[in-house]
């Protein structure tokens, strides 16, 4: 059996704002093991960026604070990790790469020492011609072509799709043990995007990194994600294998994503079905379950109550009254079955 | 070492939720009609009026616009209420410290600064104002003509502006009030001529991003008049940045004033401003203080006032900043 | 490159001649005669004069000369000090007011850029808000106000520093600090809120995350990309430099170009004051566009437009 790489429980983190506390994150749990990838899929502003960024504790830390949880990562308890070891382990094990190809590089700094920096400063013994044979090999490893000039260059001088590329060189080149992917194709056209997603899941074999990828497309993880978790309004609402939440999933959420994606092989003539509605606002959130308003199967308990978690077969798990039992009998849209664990 | 912030003791656990007993009752659908999850639709406001809401609601602005208010009560009714004029000379009282009877104290001919100072600011406040306005006008022609009519005009316009620009300002200034006389109209039409280059390339500027908005071909097409379409569109538009710059043009005004009493050139005595009486103060800033202190308070707390002012207006009328 | 260097150049030749044909249009619009002589001139000198400058001609004659002198490099001579030339008077008088001026530009970037540095990193502290209030409330104090206080202050109260007049670099000290005062606070602010956009950016947080210690992400990324603008804004600033700073020079006493110019006001030495204007003009407009060059060779997307 596996170990558990990377271990989150009942994590709360909160924003203090003028205006009063931001719940941001509201009791998260999530798992990874060693090699895995997992993706958490949610719609803006439903707290899986901020989660993401708290396993490195790269949220601002004048505003932000953690109200509660653990994160325990390859036996290290993050939370409570001093400033030196947090660094090590930002430096070698844990790397991220973000949204925005065009702003994540500084513009006045020359690519190739952009990541011989990160190397360096994660082996500070190694000698720097040493550095920049494996960034050049990172670079290469992307598919940069020419990367022995592109080293010299600065970003603007790169294209957007190769500036993500850049980006993934520079966080790969540690051969870190977690790759945090936070939203890195929603920038870029959909050619680029599968371009991109190929590259991550080709690399994730030959590095052996493990990989959280947070999107707000489920089609996106679809292919490059083993476990997905489906977060609303700072809670996670499902979570299972990726097949289980294509094919079998369980939370109305999750069915109103499905339903409004559009699909290559669907019938013209269906429409699409958003979910009607906004998000709640994480000031005060609502005293149940935090889609109840948008839900149309919600219950009066799911107003008053918050859901507790339904465990199924193979840790597919879903946090929704429906799964009660005493709950009355619904049909699933997805399936076109009865509504069961 | 530094106690880290993200320390949490383990022993936080999590706070009980109120049980609340779930009976077989409350698993009852609901309609979803109270979609009252998502935002309380605000009344949008129009442009002026939100710009007028944000500036109300900056404490710093309030208090620069109350203190400035005060300012112009006092330079508005302090010389009537007084029982001295501003040229009244009493060779008896001259160089007098501050008093209760002379609030300011008088100076080296006797005569009451209190009064001196709140005539001089109405003399200050109003070339600053005047000056303002004048520069506002002439850069928005200017600027607006240049941008409007554009190509070989907006050339040679623009040439003319980085001639007189290349000089600084208070060269040609010091130059006119040469040739005109130190006084009050010249002292204004110096400063006048000069200080209308930034408004009006500014206002050029607005109007060349404005002019390839589609709704002001479409009002051409129409066949209005191509200055009134100018003024029409594009003045509210791009009035914006020239407010803001008026209120920073008022205070460069009376600096400016101030510079010219420095170096001789300023108000001819007895008249006052605080720009001569500034300059006279430092002279005998040694020996009486006083005389330089409350002129030079004054500008300076009005300078800060239109500042702030200035800041404030700038981030109200922002329109990326609207809420 | 060439080209452009070419474009500007012709450029600023244009704009002296226009700045010197219209003062000396204006100097001759001053009423009454500005350039009659005074009455007990000897006629020796009187013919001299009349000869050099056409000071008996009508006015287009006089400006033709004019111009012409100025090819020559003689802007006038004074009317009032006997055979003191406007171009002497410049000579040994500019080198001090570029002291004091330079002076006061490096004083104030160096001390500006610190104090916002130091703001931007400490934001929301108290540091900040004392650096944010100082920084407004210096922009709007004239220059006279700190000159004549740091006189009574330093000069008098404390006796620590000559005041007055110009016998040595310490003379200088003084209105050195009254001229920086005010490009502290602008310097200050400016650098401040450049921090704080910097710091706002993604690259920060990727170099965050790459595990950079707080001090390597500051000077390595920030600090570099902070002080871009502060380039920008040193062209108008150095040209100001050489024209020196009348009022500071009045009140301290020091003998440079801007005293030169406000004595001539004062004597009413018509032809000082014309030579002077167009040397200040001459030498702004020729700094403005050695700036402008400079701009061309840092910048190469200027140099390949």
């Amino acid at each position: 059996m596996e170990e558990m790489i990377l271990k989150i429980e009942d994590l709360c983190f909160s924003f203090r704002t003028y205006a009063g506390e931001v719940q941001a994150v509201r009791g998260v749990e999530l798992g990874l093991k060693k090699g895995e990838s997992l993706g958490i899929v949610g719609e803006s502003g439903c707290g899986k960026s901020v989660t993401a960024k708290s396993i490195v504790r790269l949220n601002p830390d004048d505003v932000g604070f953690y109200k509660r949880g653990s994160i325990n990562f390859d036996g290290k308890d993050i939370l409570n990790l001093d400033t030196k070891e947090l660094l090590k382990l930002r430096a070698k094990d844990i790397r991220m790469i973000f949204q925005d190809p065009m702003t994540s590089l500084n513009p006045t700094m020359r690519v190739g020492k952009q990541i011989t920096e990160g190397i360096l400063n994660a082996f500070p013994k190694m000698k720097k011609a040493e550095a920049k044979q494996i960034a050049l090999k990172a670079l290469k490893d992307t598919g940069i072509p020419n990367a022995e000039t592109r080293y010299e260059q600065y970003p603007h001088q790169f294209s957007g799709g190769m500036r993500q590329r850049a980006m993934i060189a520079l966080a790969l080149a540690v051969n870190p043990k977690l790759l945090i992917c936070d939203e890195p194709t929603t920038a870029l056209d959909v050619t680029l995007q599968a371009q991109i997603l190929k590259l991550i899941k080709d690399l994730q074999e030959i590095y052996d990194t493990a990989i959280i990828f947070i999107t707000h497309d489920l089609g996106v993880v679809a292919n490059i994600a083993k476990d997905i978790a489906v977060m609303y309004a700072g809670k996670v609402m499902e979570y299972g294998s990726s097949n289980e939440i294509f094919y079998n999933c369980k939370h109305p959420y999750t069915w109103g994503v499905l339903q409004s994606i559009p699909k290559v092989d669907a019938d013209k003539s269906v429409p699409l079905i958003p979910i009607p509605g906004t998000p709640p606002d994480l000031f005060s959130p609502p005293k149940g379950c935090p889609f109840a308003a948008r839900c149309s199967y919600a219950m009066d308990v799911c107003k008053k109550v918050e859901p507790p978690k339904f465990i199924m077969e193979n840790k597919h798990y879903v946090n929704c009254w429906l799964y009660h039992e005493m709950a009355p009998k619904t049909i699933n849209p997805i399936t076109g079955q009865e509504v069961s664990l | 070492m530094k106690k880290d912030k993200n320390k949490i003791s383990q022993s936080a656990q999590s706070v009980s939720s109120e049980k609340i007993n779930v009976t077989k009752e409350m698993f009852v659908s609901i309609k979803e009609g109270s979609l009252d999850a998502e935002a309380i639709k605000r009344p949008s406001l129009s442009y002026w009026k939100d710009a007028a809401r944000r500036f109300t609601k900056n404490p710093i602005a309030i208090i620069a616009t109350v203190l400035l208010a005060i300012i112009i009560i006092f330079a508005i009714f302090a010389p009537i209420l007084s029982p001295f004029t501003y040229d009244e000379n009493n060779w008896a009282i001259s160089n007098q410290s501050p008093s209760v009877e002379h609030p300011f104290g008088t100076d080296n001919l006797g005569r009451d600064l209190w009064v001196r100072c709140w005539e001089g600011a109405r003399v200050s406040l109003t070339i600053g104002v005047l000056v303002a306005f004048v520069n506002a006008t002439i850069g928005i022609l200017y600027g607006g003509i240049s941008g409007f009519v554009g190509k070989a005009l907006d050339n040679v316009m623009m040439r003319i502006c980085e001639v007189v620009g290349a000089v600084p300002q208070m060269l040609w200034v010091t130059i006119l009030v040469i040739i005109l006389r130190p006084g009050f109209m010249p002292i204004v039409i110096a400063l006048s001529a000069t200080g209308w280059i930034g408004m009006a390339r500014l206002f050029r500027g607005q109007v060349f991003q404005i002019k390839e908005l589609e709704f002001v071909m479409a009002s051409k097409s129409l066949g209005t008049g191509s200055i009134w379409i100018i003024f029409k569109h594009l003045v509210p538009n791009a009035m914006s940045p020239i407010i803001t710059s008026m209120a920073f043009a008022i205070p460069g005004a009376i600096f400016a004033e101030a510079f010219l009493s420095y170096i001789g050139l300023g108000l001819p005595l007895p008249l006052a401003s605080w720009g001569n009486l500034a300059s006279n103060g430092a002279n005998v800033f040694l020996t009486y203080p006083y005389q330089l202190i409350y002129p030079s308070l004054l500008i300076c707390v009005t300078m800060l006032c239109f500042t702030l002012i200035g800041d404030a207006l700038r981030d109200a009328l922002d329109p990326r900043m609207r809420t | 490159m060439l080209k452009y260097t070419l474009k500007r150049f012709i450029s600023l030749i244009l704009t002296l001649f226009l700045i010197a044909t219209l003062t000396f249009f204006l100097m001759n619009a001053v009423p009454g005669d500005p350039f009659a002589l005074d009455r007990d001139t000897p006629q020796v000198i009187r013919d001299a004069l009349n000869q050099k400058y056409g000071l008996d001609k009508p006015v287009f004659e006089r400006y033709l000369i004019y111009m012409g002198n100025l090819l020559k490099g003689d802007f006038g001579m004074s009317m009032k000090f006997k055979g003191q030339s406007v171009v002497d008077k410049v000579a040994t008088t500019m080198p001090i007011s570029a002291m004091v001026g330079l002076g006061g530009v490096l004083v104030g970037v160096l001390i500006g850029v610190i104090f916002g540095i130091v703001a931007a990193l400490n934001n929301g502290k108290t540091f900040d808000f004392i650096v944010i209030i100082a920084a407004i409330v210096g922009v709007s104090i004239p220059n006279f106000v700190f000159a004549t206080l740091f006189q009574r202050f330093f000069g008098v109260t404390l006796n620590v520093l000559p005041v007055f007049g110009y016998k040595g670099l310490l003379y200088l000290v003084l209105p050195i600090f009254a001229a920086a005062m005010q490009n502290i606070a602008f310097y200050a602010r400016m650098l401040r809120s450049s921090m704080l956009d910097v710091m706002n950016q993604d690259y920060i947080m990727t170099a965050k995350s790459k595990g950079l210690t707080r001090k390597s992400v500051i000077f390595r990324h920030t600090l570099r990309n902070s002080l871009l603008p502060l380039v920008t804004s040193f062209g108008p600033m150095i040209a100001g430099v050489l024209t020196g700073n009348f009022v500071i020079e009045k009140i301290f006493g020091i003998p440079g170009i801007g005293n030169a110019m406000i004595m001539a006001i004062q004597g009413s030495d018509y032809m000082m004051i014309m030579g002077l204007t167009i040397m200040f003009s001459f030498i702004t407009v020729v700094m403005y566009f050695i700036v402008d060059v400079l701009y061309g060779v840092v910048d190469p997307r200027i140099r390949i437009s």
